[in-house]
């Protein structure tokens, strides 16, 4: 079972349904929540103790069917088919339990373990809508639980269920007669499975699901397989007509239908929530949705991030605590150790671990990363970023991409290294390309987007031109982009999760996490550059590196001094965003070169922790390709826009 | 007898009952995990930029080409 020879708990289950809850309440460990489906795009992995026994516990990112379509689906299902499970806990919303039922009935002809899990049931009461919990699992022969995990209700009856299960065959959900048939002849001639039923791998290979034969180790014996399911599928288009593979899924649906009529009773709304509904229905409207995402703009990214965020914090963190009190304070330190004038410039000099690491990362960077953390909190507890898919999908059409593009890119507006991740969440090769290219071209990360709003924000000419020029690249780099790669857009589809008042805890435990996470990522990275720029500088090379970058800056039309801030910026943007505003507070740019300068930055190449992100998600070739052309454009943009000014 | 048209020609607030599926395999999938098969009752919630409806509890978004090639009747 699991890698240390106790049991395995896997969470499976449409997106949007509690998974992370539950794992969160039995490992009390942190996955992350959130309102809206894909917020999972990776595994999570924790341990429990039930009834005295070791569980490992893993979360897994939503699927709809075991036939996946995106990326993260196969996620799940290459783990749900590859490491055998003690238990699979099927989470459901409770309210959604009709279209969610299919997936049960694939668990369950897979021979999976099962165990049904009835989440959100607080909301499935105030819709009007009571289960027979006991005839539900007579009729499906498996253990059924009601749970509304956001409010721990009902999380020890599950741990009770747990530890009690017992492995016994479940009831199949059967086809219609010539469907069985031909499932029965592709099953004959499967070998034997150590965790799927022959049955359910037939049923895939009848969908045409290829990649289903992965499963086996050996190839040998497969070279037939395929022969005999293309027969078998001949065999029921002549019984069921061209549509048959959708007939059989209908099959299941009505089966689930059937099932539900029997388990459910529906009376009237006991609580209607009229004003999370109206809010609701308000974001994804146009008329009203645009206004709301502009206010979600402003107050969101440009009041809270840059001037709270990039002004307020960052002012008072570097003058009233740091250069007040800790400067001094190492000053004294060192001072006291009596340490030669190298080692001390090593520590607090031009380029030192505390002058400059620690300062850039957690007085200049993490504030503004924070701020911006916080309000991505609020925007996906209360269910506000799919609407806001829905009413952006018009302008990503138009560079082949559709609505569910957004999230990432909002992400990326916090950290590019998470979004080129969350792009798992889109459906094809082409979107996930063309997301991550618009990632790392054209979405400042929080830190960059901060300190050029601070920067720019007393002259409001340049900052609505950076933000037009921005916007405009966006649309350009996205069109061609659209032409100049083979293949087409997938049409939009997307579940709109309930608008709900956002959890406090849940916001602030996210924004922290992912806090944390950032951190930990920066510091270490931050100190190793303040370490190497030391080094190069105390043997000579730094000054000759910078005075081969003059000629670039010459070209942008920057001073010689802006060529560090370049220079930092190949290893981390937000490090070079940092040294920009150093430079702005010497008042060593004026207006237009700032200008110069955000816009350039901005389209510069992405930091080393996305660039490895990108290297492992979308290979080597088309990584080089990306960065090759945001060389190109950005540079090209830079001197474009002097040469303007001029 | 009634009208089948497509989900884009019926009127905002109107109670569909969906009578058949044009859509690709794959699209008929995707369809499908939200409950969207022939037979299936849908409220229609908004027309632009994309399709909502409401599918028992949950409301659900479509692209507006995807949701032209769904055919229904209007609901009693």
């Amino acid at each position: 079972m699991s890698g240390s020879g106790g049991k395995r708990l896997l969470l499976i289950g449409s997106p949007n349904v509690g998974k992370s809850v539950i794992f969160n309440a039995l490992t009390g460990a942190y996955a992350a929540v959130s309102n809206y489906p894909g917020t999972t795009v990776e595994l999570a992995t924790g341990t429990c103790q039930i009834e005295g026994q070791n569980y490992e516990v893993i979360d897994t990112p939503g699927v709809y069917s075991l036939l996946p379509v995106t990326e993260e689906e196969r996620v799940t299902r290459r783990i749900l088919f590859t490491r055998k499970s003690t238990l699979v806990l099927h989470v459901l919303d409770a309210k959604n339990i009709r279209r969610m039922l299919p997936l049960s009935f694939e668990l369950l002809d897979g021979g999976f373990p099962v165990i049904l899990v009835l989440n959100m049931m607080d909301e499935a009461w105030r819709q009007g809508l009571t289960f027979d919990m006991k005839k539900l699992a007579a009729e499906l022969d498996v253990p059924v639980i009601a749970l509304s995990a956001i409010k721990q209700q009902g999380m020890d009856q599950l741990k009770r269920l747990i530890g009690s299960y017992h492995v016994k065959q479940s009831k199949l959900m059967l086809f219609s007669i010539e469907a069985e048939e031909a499932l029965a002849n592709i099953a004959r001639i499967l070998p034997e499975h150590s965790v799927l039923s022959r049955r359910l791998i037939a049923y895939l290979l009848l969908q045409q699901d290829k990649e289903i034969l992965g499963v086996y180790s050996f190839s040998k014996q497969l070279k037939s397989v395929w022969s005999v399911v293309q027969n078998q599928r001949e065999y029921l288009q002549g019984k069921m007509g061209s549509t048959f593979s959708q007939q059989l899924m209908t099959q299941r649906q009505q089966h689930a239908d059937q099932l539900i009529h029997k388990v459910l009773s529906i009376s009237k709304v006991r609580h209607s929530q009229r004003i999370a509904r109206g809010l609701g229905r308000m974001t994804r409207q146009p008329l009203t949705g645009i206004p709301i995402l502009c206010l979600v703009l402003y107050f969101g990214l440009y009041q809270l991030v840059g001037h709270f965020g990039a002004g307020f914090l960052v002012d008072y963190l570097d003058e009233a605590v740091f250069q007040r009190y800790l400067i001094p304070l190492a000053q004294e330190i060192l001072r006291i150790v009596n340490v030669t004038p190298l080692i001390q410039s090593l520590f607090i000099g031009e380029y030192g671990f505390f002058t400059l690491g620690v300062r850039y990362a957690v007085v200049i960077v993490l504030p503004i990363v924070s701020s911006f953390f916080f309000v991505f909190a609020i925007l996906e507890d209360c269910g506000y970023l799919p609407r806001l898919a829905l009413l952006t999908d018009g302008l990503f059409r138009r560079m082949g991409l559709n609505g569910r593009a957004v999230i990432p890119m909002m992400l990326g507006l916090g950290c590019g290294t998470m979004a080129v991740m969350a792009t798992r969440t889109l459906e094809s090769k082409r979107e996930r390309l063309l997301a991550t290219f618009l990632l790392a071209l054209t979405i400042p990360c929080s830190a960059q987007l901060g300190i050029v709003l601070a920067v720019l924000s007393h002259h409001a000419g340049f900052l609505s031109l950076w933000c037009a020029y921005l916007f405009g690249i966006f649309i350009v780099s996205g069109y061609v982009s659209d032409k100049v790669l083979p293949g087409k857009r997938r049409p939009f589809f997307m579940e709109l999760p309930p608008f709900r008042c956002p959890h406090l805890s849940n916001v602030v435990m996210k924004a922290y996490t992912r806090m944390i996470w950032y951190f930990s990522e920066i510091l270490p990275v931050f100190l190793l550059i303040s370490f190497l720029l030391w080094l190069s500088d105390f043997m000579g090379i730094l000054p000759r590196l910078i005075t081969a970058f003059i000629p670039i800056m010459h070209l942008l039309g920057l001073p010689p001094e802006a060529a560090k801030a370049f220079l930092m910026g190949f290893i981390r943007r937000d490090y070079g965003a940092a040294g920009m505003y150093d430079l702005y507070l010497n008042g060593q740019l004026n207006d237009c070169e700032l200008f110069v300068a955000c816009v350039t930055f901005t389209l510069f190449m992405p930091c080393l922790a996305q660039f490895m992100v990108m290297l492992k998600e979308r290979g080597i070739l088309a990584t080089m390709a990306i960065v090759s052309i945001i060389i190109v454009i950005s540079f090209g943009s830079g001197g474009f826009i002097h040469w303007l000014l001029l | 007898m009634k009208k089948e048209q497509p989900l884009t020609c019926f009127y905002v607030g109107s109670h569909i009952v969906v009578s058949k599926i044009c859509t690709s395999r794959d699209d008929s999938r995707k369809l499908m995990i939200f409950g969207l098969i022939v037979g299936t009752a849908v409220t229609l919630l908004q027309l632009q930029p994309v399709v909502v409806l409401q599918i028992d509890y949950t409301e659900v978004a479509l692209d507006r080409v995807l949701a032209g090639n769904i055919l229904g009747v209007a609901k009693n």
